[in-house]
């Protein structure tokens, strides 16, 4: 396994070009004598060539954003009425946030478990279709969940649940559509599942959103409990988040 | 360093911060987008074709800088200019359209082929970019640092704010064992790919 790693990082430097030329020489004398090297080394240019292609793509969509930004006349200009709307709507919103300013300084107040919730609370960017296998019931699914529409998607959940081998994913859907519904038990006993499951692709996005879940139901200490793992361990998926959180409920 | 300068610009790509990373390509893209869109629109392109060429342009220069290999002899203007007048005359030549770009106000500099292979997307590359999308925001960070902007792993610690180097090594180990799992998890997928 150590190997494994080892290899691993050797073969990343070598294709990255981080190796000085001894270092070099020497690993293309081991590709020539290791059995299996040769192929691990090409799946691993086959993954960095993947990755390079999405942040590429990540560029592409940044790009066009700063177009829009600055060069786009086609989006819509508000108009003298809106414009006047929008002062007034801006103006409300400044009062009331002058109103809610004063109350919290009065009584400072400590944030609530409510407010923690959902200022922490964004729904998992669930990707059920892969391309060019196409499930109907998949492709609705994922619309019903993308738009908020948990109550129709739940039983689909439970439909796919049945037949799918990606079980954690649609677990994890389906407790954050309970979880939005405030059917907290519900949606624990999917992210406990996942969690006692120990399915590393999806145990820190189910412990999250567990903690996210007893935090709605007041219970602070479960909520702290699940969130100290990850806020101790910065290679999880929610450790910026977790330790924010956990800061907020101390 | 003078904001908005050339030497500005680059040093703003390269670094590990995203927020000078962000603010130097914005000022890449203000500052010389309308001198193209003018070239593209007086050689029979519309604002839309511009916007197209300009942005694969710094597609490509980015991948220079990114991957070492950017030897700027001239102005970034004269280097975008020139990869963009490649890719303009090309689409003028697939549209069996007007193949001469008359009244250059900068001369165009030799851009080799091979660095427009980067706008090529395999598609294997296609369905690994969808599957970044599963790995959580972290991981997607920590492989975008190592293997697209290409930093060492102790820069990477202290740009995520890690203990130390062997915390970014576990850490991008672990991003990638999961973008493995994700694609023996699908069988079809794995067979596309390898």
């Amino acid at each position: 396994m150590e190997d494994l790693e080892n290899n691993g990082q050797r073969i990343d430097e070598y294709l990255l070009g981080h190796l000085d030329q001894q270092q070099q020489n020497d690993f293309e004398e081991d590709l020539k004598s290791v059995p299996n090297l040769q192929d691990i080394l090409d799946e691993r240019n086959m993954l960095i060539e993947g990755v390079e292609a999405f942040n590429r793509q990540e560029l592409r969509n940044q790009l066009k954003n700063i177009h829009q930004k600055h060069f786009d006349t086609t989006s819509n200009r508000p108009t003298a009425t809106r414009r006047r709307l929008f002062v007034r709507i801006a103006a409300a919103a400044a009062a009331v946030l002058l109103l809610i300013t004063t109350f919290l300084w009065i009584y400072d107040a400590p944030a609530n478990t409510a407010d923690l919730y959902s200022e922490n609370f964004q729904a998992y960017d669930l990707s059920l279709t892969i391309r060019d296998q196409i499930d109907e019931q998949q492709v609705r699914l994922e619309m019903l969940y993308s738009k908020g529409e948990y109550q129709a998607a739940i039983p689909l959940f439970e439909e796919l649940l049945t037949n799918s081998k990606d079980k954690s994913k649609l677990r994890l859907g389906a407790g954050i559509a309970h979880l939005e519904l405030n059917q907290t038990k519900e949606a624990l006993v999917y992210f406990n599942t996942i969690i006692e499951s120990n399915d590393f692709l999806y145990k820190d996005q189910a412990e999250w959103y567990a903690a996210l879940a007893h935090l709605k139901r007041n219970e602070t200490n479960a909520s702290i409990r699940l969130l100290k793992r990850q806020a101790e361990d910065p290679t999880t998926d929610r450790h910026e988040q977790a330790k924010k959180l956990l800061n907020a409920l101390k | 360093m003078k904001e908005g300068s050339d030497e500005w610009v680059l040093f703003g790509l390269q670094s590990p911060d995203k927020v000078s990373a962000d603010t130097a390509l914005e000022s890449l893209y203000t500052n010389h987008y309308p001198f193209i869109k003018r070239l593209i629109e007086n050689n029979n392109g519309s604002d839309v074709d511009a916007a197209d060429v300009f942005q694969d342009a710094i597609i490509v220069f980015y991948e220079k800088i990114r991957t070492g290999q950017l030897t700027l002899n001239c102005s970034i203007r004269t280097y975008l200019y020139s990869i963009c007048k490649h890719l303009w005359l090309n689409k003028l030549r697939d549209r069996k359209d007007w193949l001469n770009i008359e009244q250059e106000e900068v001369e165009a500099i030799e851009i080799p082929p091979e660095s427009f292979n980067v706008l090529i997307t395999k598609e294997r590359n296609e369905l690994i970019v969808q599957l970044m999308n599963e790995i959580g925001p972290h991981c997607k960070e920590v492989l975008k640092l190592y293997y697209f902007k290409r930093l060492r792993m102790k820069e990477i610690a202290e740009t995520l704010g890690l203990a130390n180097e062997q915390g970014a090594k576990n850490k991008k180990s672990r991003c990638i064992k999961k973008l493995k799992a994700l694609i023996e998890a699908s069988p079809e997928l794995k067979n596309k790919l390898i």
